[in-house]
């Protein structure tokens, strides 16, 4: 673990958990708490991004209080994963491919999720996804198939918003900066 | 968010890791035992915060858990018509809040990372596990911050879908670009201490451990794989 490494995971979990400041003043319905997951994998590749995920969700159980977080870290890995597998495919070379790349994620994500939030947990974890899972599971649909649609709906939103603003902040890095995260290049498809 | 509340009690004296042991076997018996089990083990768990001294716990578990209880006794116990099940998510939900929440209170940060470092864990791991705790507050100051400075610019946020994800670009970019900025400084100031060395670290103040505490996670070790064990062969 190089000395940049140690410098740059931290920041990006405190991102990742810093991010409900920010949504919270837009007012928009989502999550974005792997901003930084996924811009360390645009950055510095996959184990980094999968470090980063792992210690996201062990930090955001341990500020918030609430362990039920760490049962979803398959699903931060997960996204870490596909992420830098983007990375690698020049994912964040446009915004429809990046669109595309997130919209993708989030199948992945809310797939993943599914079984520990129906098995695990009885449909019941965040309060909104619990609330639309209620409304869907009141107006007929089975529970299992509310909670899916539900999880659906809030991961493909948040992680194609995540993906587009990973790709704003790495059209935005300054020069110099850029040039110290040779994998942005890649993520941007214009390394040669 | 919660954090470390400075009292002297039994719990804030143990080891860190006995207390992380502790939460272990909670959790185990939550997600291994029946319904009825489990609601004795969630009464137990509330009473950790007395044990604990820190009654604010009771508080912040409260704020956390009505949501959760309130969807677990609705969507289980009065449209799902299955009670036992809405007894087993809900004393399961009590289990993860309360006993996390009386963790975080009593094991301050700086001494469980001295008490994995003695245990001879690299530096590097213990660092990144601490910056991160510290980094997360500090990135939320900074990020009020440029919220605010925008604003103070003209930032305004419209009613639309597409006018609130306009105003990300000037909130995001500003804290990202600054944070990546730091990186160097923080970097070279981690390499001429060390950091990504593998010597291993002595820590000046490690916690305090004992042989009764030894023992102790020993055993609960040893009752987390009969519960398991149990609920294997049930």
């Amino acid at each position: 673990m190089t000395p940049r490494l140690l410098a740059l995971l931290p920041l990006a979990v405190g991102i990742n958990l810093a991010m409900s400041e920010i949504v919270a003043f837009t007012g928009l319905p989502v999550y974005l708490d792997t901003v930084g997951t996924v811009l360390v994998a645009a950055l510095v590749g996959l184990v980094p991004a999968l470090i980063t995920g792992l210690l996201s969700q062990v930090t955001m159980t341990l500020m918030l209080g609430n362990s039920m977080w760490l049962a979803f870290l398959p699903v931060q890995l997960a996204v870490a994963l596909l992420a830098a597998f983007a990375v690698r495919r020049a994912g964040f070379n446009s915004w429809a491919s990046a669109a595309v790349w997130g919209l993708a994620v989030g199948l992945v994500a809310a797939t993943m999720a599914w079984p520990i939030a129906y098995a695990v947990f009885g449909g019941v974890t965040a309060t909104g996804t619990t609330a639309i899972a209620t409304v869907l599971n009141q107006i007929g649909t089975p529970l299992g198939l509310a909670v899916y649609l539900a999880s659906l709906s809030t991961d493909l939103a948040d992680k194609l918003i995540t993906f587009l603003v990973v790709r704003t902040l790495l059209k935005s890095l300054p020069i110099r900066l850029a040039a110290r995260f040779p994998e942005a290049a890649r993520a941007l498809g214009t390394s040669g | 968010m919660i954090g470390y509340v400075q009292r002297d009690s039994i719990l804030h004296r143990a080891h860190p890791t006995t207390i992380l042991w502790l939460a272990i076997l909670f959790t185990t018996a939550a997600f291994t035992q029946p319904a009825t089990v489990v609601a004795f083990v969630a009464s137990a768990g509330v009473a950790l915060p007395f044990l604990a001294r820190s009654q604010s716990v009771l508080k912040s578990g409260a704020v956390v858990l009505s949501p959760l209880l309130f969807f677990a006794v609705l969507l289980h116990g009065i449209l799902g018509h299955d009670p036992e099940r809405a007894v087993l998510l809900g004393s399961r939900l009590i289990i993860l809040v309360m006993v996390f929440l009386t963790v975080v209170a009593v094991v301050h940060p700086g001494r469980l990372v001295d008490a994995i470092t003695e245990r001879g864990v690299r530096f590097s791991i213990a660092y990144l596990f601490a910056a991160s705790l510290t980094a997360v507050p500090a990135m939320r100051e900074r990020a009020r911050l440029v919220v605010t400075a925008q604003r103070c610019r003209g930032l305004r946020v419209g009613r639309s879908a597409w006018a609130k994800l306009r105003a990300l670009p000037p909130l995001l970019i500003p804290l990202v670009v600054s944070s990546l900025e730091s990186v160097d400084a923080r970097s070279v100031a981690l390499a001429v201490r060390g950091a990504h060395g593998a010597t291993r670290r002595t820590p000046i103040d490690p916690p305090a451990d004992s042989a009764m505490q030894r023992l102790l996670r020993l055993l609960i070790l040893m009752i987390c794989m009969v519960l398991v064990w149990l609920r294997l062969t049930r």
